[in-house]
């Protein structure tokens, strides 16, 4: 873990190296990506990137271990930065940051870890094998050779906020010490103008004491590190998520396997994907990463025998219309490929 | 002008004082020719024909269409429409439907693959415009189109002006 003053936590615990973002157009501080071309239905995906094919073996030979999501209640979370990271950059799959920054607690702008995963963005990075699901557990007997109770836990915390304590004791002794030095010759200048006003003799030897004073940092002052991520993770046992249990309800479920297939579709073809509640759908399909571009379709997910009413569907169209986006209804179609069909306003006036 | 409520015409509404004599609109609805016409493609029921009819008489009229016809679908039991916008461009199929109608995502699709005129360019995805008749006689236009269609791009101009998008962009800048 090492001696860190600065807090980790933030957006990702460390800088977000993500390719130049677009240079600012007029439009605001995204841009629309017009570059690409039209795609047609059969045509490969809009960004010139390979098809994400990730084999086992390369997920295997790149991490040593594997991404830990937790389960808790149906809801996907994932607590560590690095796997956070890795999940966006190398995945492609978003999520959203729901926990409190610990300097900024009150507000809603900035959230931080940990990032809670879509259901069906938790079951294709299971199935990809990059992966597990778990949850936290009292039961598991403890690991051979250590027995971490919490008072151990709790003593070798303090060990360390004391041999913190006095480090940072030497160090701020040892910087005063310098500054003093740096300005032993104005504070001497002081001490004999002041020892004229008052008349008395300059006595050299004595200035020269105030360096070799002891300093004692005062305890009210001493940095201390907030971690935010546990560097020793907790109790964890694994979770099938092919089959339904209380924390992960989502298996087999018919709703949750229809979005899933369109979800894993839409992500094949190279787009971002992200929760689509906002408008109305169930996805929002953006061509590159969400920092950087508009979506473009509202993706709504119908089975196909479902009775869609009209002015449900107006509704929806008329929205994603006047907010320059184009709704796409997504099922099942004939042969067992998955159908889009696009709604526009028909711009007649 | 005397229209008809949302019932279908060449049905006498009921509780309706009959017209005063020598009045020039009449019900003059009933005896179209291109209503009688559509009716006697016999393809679909009576609250389909009108919605088609009223439409019809939208995209002539109100749209200055040019060369509407109308096409009887007897397997989907619909009367659609195929016209120009202008007088230079290719045909397109209007979709009229009545507002209480409720489709499934395969009914939409199987009307687009049958509705829908094969082009010249073999590429150009499938599309209909879907003509939604309201019980007033409003009417709503919206295209479906087979696969994915990137919305318009903003105009930038026209944002440009836009005061309200330069003060949040002050905002964010700052």
């Amino acid at each position: 873990m090492g001696h860190c003053w600065r807090e980790r936590g933030g957006l990702f615990g460390a800088t977000f190296s993500s390719p130049n973002p677009c240079p600012p157009t007029s439009n605001g501080m995204k841009g629309r990506g017009q570059s690409c071309p039209p795609s047609q239905s059969h045509s490969p995906p809009l960004l010139k990137t390979k098809p994400m094919g990730i084999e086992k073996s390369s997920t295997a030979s790149c991490r040593s271990a594997m991404i830990q999501i937790h389960v808790l209640e149906g809801a996907a979370l994932v607590w560590s930065a690095e796997d956070a990271r890795e999940i966006r950059e190398r995945f492609r799959l978003v999520g959203t940051l729901v926990g409190a920054l610990t300097r900024k607690p009150r507000q809603n702008a900035r959230l931080g870890l940990p990032l809670q995963l879509l259901p069906e963005e938790a079951r294709l990075l299971a199935e990809l094998g990059a992966a597990v699901l778990v949850r936290r557990t009292e039961t598991q007997p403890p690991a051979e050779g250590e027995e971490l109770t919490q008072a151990s836990l709790v003593e070798a915390y303090q060990r360390e906020l004391e041999e913190s304590y006095q480090e940072q004791q030497r160090l701020a002794g040892a910087e005063r010490g310098a500054l003093l030095a740096q300005l032993a010759e104005r504070i001497a200048q002081g001490r004999a103008r002041r020892r004229e006003q008052r008349g008395e003799m300059p006595d050299t030897v004595e200035d020269s004491g105030l360096l070799d004073s002891p300093f004692v940092l005062p305890r009210g002052s001493m940095m201390v590190q907030l971690p935010t991520a546990r560097w020793r993770p907790g109790r964890v046992e694994q979770v099938d998520w092919t089959s339904p249990s209380a924390d992960w309800p989502h298996a087999g479920r018919p709703a949750h396997e229809a979005r899933y297939r369109v979800f894993r579709e839409l992500w094949g073809r190279g787009y971002y994907l992200s929760g689509g509640s906002k408008f109305g759908g169930d996805f929002l399909v953006y061509p590159g990463d969400p920092l950087r571009f508009h979506a473009h379709y509202i993706a709504l997910c119908c089975p196909p025998e479902a009775p869609l009413p009209l002015h449900a569907l107006v509704a929806a169209t008329r929205l994603g219309t006047s907010v320059k986006k184009t709704l796409l209804l997504c099922s099942p179609g004939a042969g067992g490929a998955l159908a889009f069909t696009s709604l526009q306003w028909s711009g007649l006036q | 002008m005397d229209e008809p409520g949302c019932s279908a015409p060449g049905t006498p509404p009921s509780g309706r004082e009959p017209e005063p004599r020598g009045s020039p609109c009449g019900n003059w609805m009933a005896t179209h020719p291109k209503l009688t016409e559509m009716m006697s493609l016999d393809v679909a029921d009576s609250t389909q024909v009108y919605a088609a009819f009223l439409v019809y008489l939208d995209l002539l009229e109100g749209k200055n269409w040019y060369n509407v016809t109308c096409v009887g679908l007897a397997e989907l039991q619909l009367v659609c429409l195929r016209g120009r916008e202008r007088e230079a461009e290719n045909l397109q199929v209007v979709v009229p439907t009545p507002v209480h109608m409720s489709f499934t995502h395969q009914r939409l699709r199987e009307i687009m693959q049958k509705a829908c005129i094969p082009q010249d360019e073999t590429d150009s995805p499938l599309s209909v415009i879907l003509a939604i008749v309201e019980s007033d006689s409003t009417v709503v236009y919206y295209k479906l189109t087979d696969g994915f269609i990137m919305p318009d791009p903003p105009d930038d101009t026209e944002d440009m002006d836009n005061k309200q998008w330069r003060k949040k962009r002050r905002k964010l800048l700052r």
